[in-house]
């Protein structure tokens, strides 16, 4: 039996199960107290913020509001980001129910879509609501995602578009090709040469990490507890790294 | 039962990934390879239900005059034409000749226009709003300038700051970006994981 656990764990990488684990535990920790006392202290983000403020503005005008939930595929390792837009889309949705404001939806990846469609069918299917959204599909390809993203914000002419979730060069092409039109553009996604040249073009982004504090900071509670798992995941890793360069300067390491 | 069955797939699928990550044993593999096939199986089907997104969104917008008409009529001939050449003749030059002289041009097209896009985001960037618009400009004329091959020759020091700029400022900030992306990607998984995050069961 010892062999047996010592063959299994030596093939193991002991130090990513080891984070694992000690996220794991933070965040069942944070979690439980996010849900037992309320509200963490957040700083605001300015897209989160202008986002409340648009659905307020919508509500009142009557406008439309556009999210394209972007291109990641659902099932690879752009799942959490792709999950930040399907977020946004559904905090869209719901307050769409709830002030009867028009929203469109775009999506770039069959299963982002397929989700997406879900989440905003779930929002008008609430008890006693009508509204939710209606989303549309261009083509697994990004450009394709790109042009029918641009020809709906032509068609539907919203008060804003909010571009948030995964992007790769498409994000820009969409966000600068609907930059000289009459309305308001935020967003944001986290993969590094995307988020720049998004941030380059958008009125208002949010950049890498921030991307993923969208439902702690739209409309779920729950989410806090995660986020501050990740502010002192970053503590720990800041720690990690001063100790680090002290040890290797004194020459106790590497 | 809707909330429960979901919720207990995905956190024994999710776990059982994880599983598949950390131990290399045959069974584990096995069981990870069939969630696999399952993603794509899954992935195939809602692909057919995007495809029929498409038609009903543009047919609907060809009968009741929405938008453009004409482009969404193109749309829904080419995607039947395509879909009809695909599956009747797969392997055939038709296919090919689709893909060589409308696809690939079409899609050149598109990636060129990113080239201007790039330069009229940057320009709107670039104008000097506030220190931070500053130290952009100023940092990015300069690494303009000290890639070009006579730089060089003009001062020693130029290259030797330009290694500095990507070695220490760029590095830095990139590790410290990738770091907070990681530790987003940790937490946003452990919620679905955990079931803390479900936006394929009904709240």
């Amino acid at each position: 039996m010892p062999s047996l656990i010592y063959a299994i764990f030596s093939t193991v990488d002991v130090v990513a199960l080891l984070t694992l684990f000690v996220s794991a535990l933070m965040f069942t920790v944070f979690t439980i107290r996010a849900r037992r006392d309320g509200r963490f202290p957040l700083r605001p983000i300015g897209v989160y913020e202008r986002m409340r403020r648009l659905v307020s503005h919508a509500a009142e005008s009557g406008q439309s509001l556009h999210v394209s939930v972007g291109s990641g595929r659902i099932g690879t390792e752009a799942t959490p980001q792709a999950l930040m837009g399907i977020t946004a889309a559904d905090y869209l949705a719901r307050r769409s129910t709830e002030y009867a404001y028009p929203l469109m939806s775009t999506a770039g990846s069959p299963t982002v879509f397929a989700t997406a469609h879900g989440v905003l069918q779930q929002a008008e299917t609430s008890p006693g609501e009508t509204g939710g959204g209606k989303i549309r599909f261009y083509g697994p390809d990004p450009f394709a995602y790109a042009a029918g993203t641009y020809d709906t914000l032509q068609e539907k002419a919203p008060l804003a578009h909010i571009v948030l979730g995964q992007f790769n060069a498409e994000g820009l092409w969409i966000s600068e090709a609907a930059s000289g039109q009459d309305f308001l553009q935020i967003g944001g996604t986290s993969d590094p040469s995307s988020a720049m040249l998004m941030w380059l073009s958008l009125d208002e982004a949010v950049v890498g990490e921030e991307l993923y504090a969208a439902g702690a900071y739209l409309h779920r509670p729950s989410h806090l507890g995660s986020l501050a798992t990740q502010d002192y995941l970053r503590v720990v890793l800041i720690l990690s790294i001063i100790v680090g360069v002290v040890m290797a300067s004194l020459g106790y390491w590497g | 039962m809707k909330k429960i069955l979901p919720i207990t797939a995905a956190i024994f699928c999710g776990g059982l990934a994880l599983l598949d990550f950390f131990f290399a044993s045959p069974q584990i593999d096995a069981a990870g390879a069939i969630l696999v096939e399952g993603v794509v199986i899954l992935a195939a089907f809602a692909l057919l239900l995007g495809l029929l997104n498409i038609l009903l969104v543009h047919l609907r917008r060809m009968t009741l005059g929405e938008g453009d008409r004409g482009a969404s009529f193109v749309l829904v001939l080419a995607l039947l034409v395509t879909a009809a050449l695909g599956i009747s003749m797969p392997d055939s030059a038709s296919i090919d000749w689709l893909f060589e002289y409308i696809y690939s041009p079409l899609q050149s097209t598109m990636t060129a226009l990113l080239a201007f896009f790039v330069v009229s985001a940057a320009y709107r960037a670039f104008k000097i709003r506030d220190v931070g618009a500053a130290i952009l400009l100023i940092s990015s004329l300069f690494v303009l300038f000290a890639q070009l091959p006579f730089s060089a020759s003009l001062s020693l020091y130029v290259s030797s700051l330009r290694d500095w700029v990507f070695k220490v400022p760029v590095t830095a900030s990139m590790r410290g970006f990738l770091l907070g992306i990681a530790l987003g990607t940790i937490t946003t998984s452990l919620r679905v994981l955990l079931a803390v995050d479900k936006p394929y069961a009904r709240s």
